[in-house]
């Protein structure tokens, strides 16, 4: 291992960029605090996202690179997650215009949480070594902690925060235990270290197994994978929806960026266990987050338990172990994250009127373009064409299918058909039911904007199914 | 080494089902945090062990940002029993009870 050079700091480009406009944000914080009537935060913090998406398009184009001795990686699937982490950013923060505003959040610091945990989840879709992916996975995670109970006088927000970091506290605990485990067997903290110990090794000891399993289950609770999903519905009840959004998108997406280099690179050798593994987490978040939405009445645990179902979804390309899974993954989390955002963004706009299912009642009568724009999404996330879901579904369950998982891709078909109940009684409450409560005040342009956004590739994501195909390679 | 890297081992295994057990058991919410502290701790020990065991100083820096971000994470989690201590004065696990299925 070498020092540290210049070549590995500009690697570092994006994640500096937004650390940057943290000090920035930090040290300007009282006049961001006293300027109520220009945004300077949110449009620091868009700016910033910008940035880094083009610099972590200009580190690809320069061609894969390793730095830090072999710790940190950047290579087109760490910029395509990076791309979405940031996009995932920016209408995060175009998201919470009015919720920092009606419940007088303290501006610079929601940003500067945001643009951290973005930071971490990038160095976790870089990690090349179990540290760095530790590091990262941490990072991020701690900052979710407080943006979570950041309504500091709210119980509710509260308890959310409380539960959110006792369960989140033990799972990296585990996560840490199996980082031991595995390193004391093998010797490496690296990916490509543990890999070569492992092919070089003789074959069954329980401790690497134990080591595998435990990390496995460390990243399957960021991605709130059934048995590990508790936290979610209750963190995103409590905190306020943008966070929620936030969560759901985002650590969908770096955790499963994580995952797939660990299972593809690290542990490729353990394939067998790990498929088995990833098989039961895969068809339990399936039957279970879709089962459970079933009898939901507040719209942001409907909106928990189907992003739990989503992450089995993801996890189905996974299971292979080949570079084709991979890549259907991550077009599944591409166009996750914009569908999710999207459903979560209408919730933000109808502003307390969203929070509970039957305030959807005859909104088509009273805003045609949001529920509209609800139903595009709502179609997304069942998976009907001409959307963007249905893209994403069809190419993982065929990587399930060809992986030999016939089952559980019988399995996977089914859930989504279960799902189409879910979301379907929101449009019928939209579209067949006759308004109950006054309009919704008039939607901010932020959030207009950002709508329309994730709209748009939700809608371009299902027209031109082979767009992503160049771009979601595996490592 | 002086002492046996299976007795290590052991001792941190041992310790990290206490905190498991801790944690599982416990309805205090500043008690299952020092579980964790234990978990987190025996983790540790193995990382320390496992380091001295391969000759490798990569298991001790790896303890030493466990160490770091042990910090940080006791710094949020009292800040989180604080905030919610100002609005239910005393409140235990079984009073978390707000957010359900």
């Amino acid at each position: 291992m070498n020092g540290v050079s210049a070549s590995d700091l500009v690697l570092l480009l994006p994640e500096l960029i937004l650390v940057g406009t943290c000090l920035v944000l930090l040290l300007a914080a009282r006049p961001i605090q006293a300027n109520r009537a220009v945004p300077l935060a949110l449009v620091g913090t868009v700016l910033a996202a910008v940035a880094a998406a083009v610099a972590s398009g200009w580190l690809l184009s320069r061609g894969a690179a390793t730095g830090f001795g072999g710790m940190f990686r950047v290579d087109g699937y760490s910029q395509f997650f990076k791309l979405l982490i940031t996009a995932t950013l920016v209408l995060t923060a175009l998201f919470s215009v009015r919720s920092i505003e009606d419940e007088k959040l303290p501006r610079a610091e929601y940003f500067v949480l945001l643009l951290l945990a973005s930071t971490g989840m990038m160095f976790a879709a870089s990690a090349l070594d179990l540290l760095t992916l530790y590091l990262g996975v941490e990072l991020m995670t701690l900052c979710a902690y407080i943006l979570v109970g950041i309504r500091v006088e709210r119980p509710k927000s509260n308890e959310a925060a409380i539960k959110y970091f006792l369960l989140g506290s033990f799972a990296s605990a585990l996560l840490l235990y199996g980082i031991s485990l595995t390193y004391g067997v093998t010797g490496a903290t690296d990916f490509g270290g543990i890999a070569q110990a492992l092919s070089e090794g003789d074959g069954e000891n329980p401790i690497l197994l134990l080591g595998i399993v435990l990390v496995a289950a460390g990243l399957a609770f960021k991605i709130a994978a059934v048995p590990f999903h508790a936290w979610a519905p209750d963190a995103y009840e409590g905190a306020s929806t943008p966070v929620a959004a936030f969560l759901a998108a985002g650590f969908k997406a770096a955790g499963l960026a994580a995952l797939g280099r660990v299972c593809l690179i690290a542990f490729h050798t353990e394939s067998q266990l790990l498929s088995m593994a990833l098989t039961g987490l895969a068809a339990l978040s399936i039957i279970v987050g879709s089962l459970m939405a079933l009898s939901q009445t507040d719209m942001k645990r409907l909106l928990a338990y189907s992003s739990i179902a989503h992450a089995g979804y993801a996890l189905l390309g996974l299971i292979a172990g080949t570079s084709e899974g991979t890549s259907a993954t991550m077009t599944y989390a591409f166009f996750y994250v914009f569908m999710t955002l999207g459903t979560f963004g209408v919730v933000i706009a109808l502003g307390e009127r969203g929070q509970k299912l039957d305030g959807y009642q005859g909104l088509a009568v009273q805003r045609p373009v949001t529920a509209a724009l609800m139903l595009l999404f709502l179609l997304s996330l069942t998976g009907i064409p001409p959307t963007a879901g249905f893209v994403a579904k069809f190419v993982v369950i065929l990587s399930a299918v060809r992986a030999g998982h016939t089952t559980l891709a019988v399995v996977a078909v089914v859930c989504s058909v279960v799902s189409a109940f879910i979301y379907m009684r929101v449009a019928v409450l939209m579209y067949m039911k006759e308004p109950e409560e006054p309009a919704p005040s008039r939607i901010p342009m932020a959030i207009s904007a950002a709508l329309g956004l994730a709209a748009l590739v939700t809608l371009i994501g299902g027209l031109f199914p082979g767009g992503l195909t160049s771009w979601a390679v595996a490592p | 080494m002086i002492v046996p890297m299976s007795v290590v081992l052991g001792l941190s295994a041992v310790l990290f089902g206490i905190g498991l057990f801790g944690f599982l058991a416990r309805r205090n919410i500043i008690l299952m945090f020092v579980s964790i502290e234990v978990m987190l701790n025996a983790v540790n020990l193995s990382l320390a062990g496992f380091s001295w065991h391969l000759g490798d100083p990569r298991g001790q820096i790896l303890a030493l940002f466990v160490i770091a971000v042990a910090a940080a994470e006791a710094g949020i989690g009292l800040g989180l029993v604080i905030a919610l201590n100002r609005n239910k004065p005393g409140a235990g696990v079984a009073d978390l009870t707000q957010l359900k299925w």
